[in-house]
């Protein structure tokens, strides 16, 4: 997969949303064995320590577990990554809430913008 | 790690030497006609125009005086080239001592010199052997009575009891010249480095001046010698020779040691790659 | 703890007539970073380099590697690559290989082999022949080939073409062993500066700023390279 990284901001942040997306997007499905940190390091052209913080965030928040000798695996919790996946669709929602406040529509207007819009595509 | 360096370094140098030595045997052959032309009673040759002969043996004499000169100009170079262009920027970052850096071009240069003399020495007696044959067919004179008589004498000058001796104090003598020479020359290279611009042209300079410091310290040492030569009709020729040999090799081998020193400390000290 | 680099009142003048080149600069420099060293030409970077390399003597102040002074020692563990090709020009790439293998006992000739046929280079072409964007790689490749604890690389991407500079990066850091530190000097920021743990600022011969990359990003919202332009400006 190609990263997307901007250096506005910190590279930790940016490499955490973007693992989420692969695991929630299935990706990495439940259970899979993930990378090493220095293979997807130099895939995203970091460096390792700052994936390494990624990784360690991702193990606290038990969407990654690590096996001592055989290395890092996807949670197995389904439940869990469904969460995450809720979470993040939620943020989204809140974005795109904000910048279509900002065009001036209320929120009414903006469910059925949605609703005949979607059906136009 | 000595080891390796003298690789690398012999690596770098043995295709000069190889070309350097192929004009002293080429020279050589072409001294060897002429020689043989002018002594020969053979018609084909003497039909050869004296022009021909006279180009051959200048030709021969340039050759003979240019190799050991075009070699220490060479030994300068690559000192120069490998010690303090680009290509010092890796020599001096590898895990070796600047002791280690000097000793291993020291031998290696050495012995690229001690070839080359080698050659032309051999060069020169292969030269003038239809010669001295010539003149040793028709005289009581024999060329092994000539060496042994010198060695003879100089024996009795240093007052000892082998040729074998007499030889490795000769041997011994051209070692220390020859290395104190390469030093000198590490020694200019080395100081024109401290120079601010216009290296190259300082080292010249500063070979230069060595070169008559030690000219003037060597005839300011031999000038006693020279008077007793003079006013004694006892001391012969071999002894005359042999203390001049033991003169400049002292003074060669104390100040190949100040050069050698002086070089280490500028490399030690006073690096300044650019 | 003990730091790999440490430099204290670190001077080096090289005329008396001209300000010094690094004017008492204090620096430590831990293992495991990768570190950007970054400042406009003239600011004292490669003298900061050549004094870690032992290729200048300081005029005053001390620096050292390991806790010592440079010489063999350190020498042995500092894998550096200088701004210029070092190498002899009439050697063959394999030639070379084999020189680094005789000289450092943490080359490995697998990785150099590895790496030179990953970028196409003929190991029994002799250097001359080769472009200078491919000079430059072999030197980097040989560079990166050894296990050292201190790479120092000088202006290490600046005649390479991106493709290959990507590939670079990638081999920096699939390769270097996680204890050691890496020193890059360079002013092309953009290119590397998602690789940094920590970038050093030096300007005229002293560290204006030390600190981790991710933190100036966080703090200034601002990537390194805006951030540099920002304070070196004219």
């Amino acid at each position: 997969m190609a990263w997307k990284l901007d250096s506005d901001r910190p590279l930790y942040s940016q490499l955490l949303e973007q693992i989420q997306m692969q695991i929630v997007s299935g990706k990495y499905p439940p259970g899979s064995k993930l990378p090493s940190v220095r293979e997807l390091a130099a895939e995203a052209g970091v460096n390792p320590n700052t994936m390494q913080k990624a990784f360690a965030e991702l193990e606290r928040e038990h969407l990654i577990q690590t096996q001592r000798t055989a290395g890092r695996f996807v949670t197995e919790d389904v439940l869990l990554i469904r969460q995450v996946r809720h979470s993040l669709a939620k943020e989204q929602l809140t974005v795109f809430f904000q910048k279509m406040q900002r065009l001036g529509y209320q929120t009414n207007d903006i469910l059925s913008l949605l609703k005949t819009g979607y059906e136009e595509e | 790690m000595l080891k390796n360096l003298i690789k690398y370094e012999w690596k770098s140098v043995w295709k000069i030497l190889i070309v350097i030595n192929a004009f002293t045997i080429f020279a050589t052959l072409a001294g060897m006609f002429a020689m043989y032309a002018l002594v020969s009673d053979a018609t084909f040759i003497s039909d050869m125009s004296s022009v021909v002969i006279v180009l051959l043996f200048l030709f021969y004499y340039l050759t003979i005086i240019g190799v050991s000169f075009s070699m220490s100009i060479y030994i300068g170079i690559r000192f120069y080239r490998s010690l303090y262009t680009d290509e010092g920027y890796l020599m001096h970052t590898l895990p070796v001592t600047k002791r280690q850096l000097v000793i291993s071009r020291l031998l290696v240069h050495t012995c690229c010199m001690m070839i080359t003399g080698m050659f032309v020495m051999l060069s020169i007696v292969m030269l003038f052997l239809p010669l001295l044959s010539e003149i040793f067919a028709t005289s009581t004179f024999s060329a092994s009575s000539v060496i042994t008589e010198l060695i003879r004498n100089s024996m009795d000058a240093f007052g000892i009891h082998t040729m074998a001796a007499v030889i490795l104090i000769w041997t011994v003598a051209g070692v220390i010249g020859q290395v104190s020479g390469i030093l000198a020359i590490y020694c200019a290279v080395s100081l024109g480095q401290t120079f601010q611009k216009h290296k190259v042209m300082a080292s010249i300079l500063c070979y230069i001046g060595i070169y008559f410091l030690l000219q003037t310290i060597n005839s300011i040492l031999m000038m006693p010698q020279m008077v007793l030569y003079m006013g004694d009709k006892e001391l012969n020729m071999a002894s005359y020779l042999n203390g001049t040999l033991l003169t400049t090799s002292i003074v060669s081998l104390f100040t190949g040691i100040a050069f050698y020193l002086i070089t280490l400390y500028i490399m030690n000290k006073k690096l300044n790659l650019d | 703890m003990s730091y790999l680099i440490e430099a204290n009142g670190l001077t080096k003048q090289y005329d008396r007539k001209k300000p010094p080149a690094l004017n008492a600069l204090t620096l430590t420099i831990p293992g495991g970073r990768i570190i950007g060293l970054l400042g406009p030409n003239g600011s004292g970077k490669t003298t900061l380099i050549k004094l870690i390399n032992g290729l200048l003597v300081p005029t005053s102040g001390t620096i050292t590697v390991n806790g010592q002074a440079p010489g063999t020692a350190s020498k042995a563990v500092i894998s550096y690559l200088p701004e210029r090709t070092c190498l002899q020009s009439s050697m063959k790439v394999q030639e070379l290989v084999n020189f680094f293998a005789d000289f450092y006992a943490d080359f490995s000739k697998e990785k150099a082999y590895h790496m030179l046929a990953s970028l196409h280079i003929d190991p029994t072409s002799r250097l001359k022949t080769l472009s200078k964007g491919t000079r430059e790689k072999v030197q980097l490749i040989l560079v990166m080939s050894r296990n050292a604890q201190l790479y120092i690389l000088d202006e290490p991407i600046a005649g390479v073409d991106p493709a290959a500079r990507d590939y670079i990066l990638k081999t920096i850091i699939a390769n270097y062993n996680e204890n050691a530190t890496l020193l890059i000097s360079t002013h092309l920021i953009s290119d590397i500066e998602n690789i940094l743990d920590d970038v050093i600022f030096i300007r005229d011969g002293s560290v204006l700023l030390y600190a981790p990359a991710e933190r100036i990003r966080e703090e200034k919202g601002k990537s390194l390279d805006a951030y540099f332009r920002e304070v070196f400006t004219c």
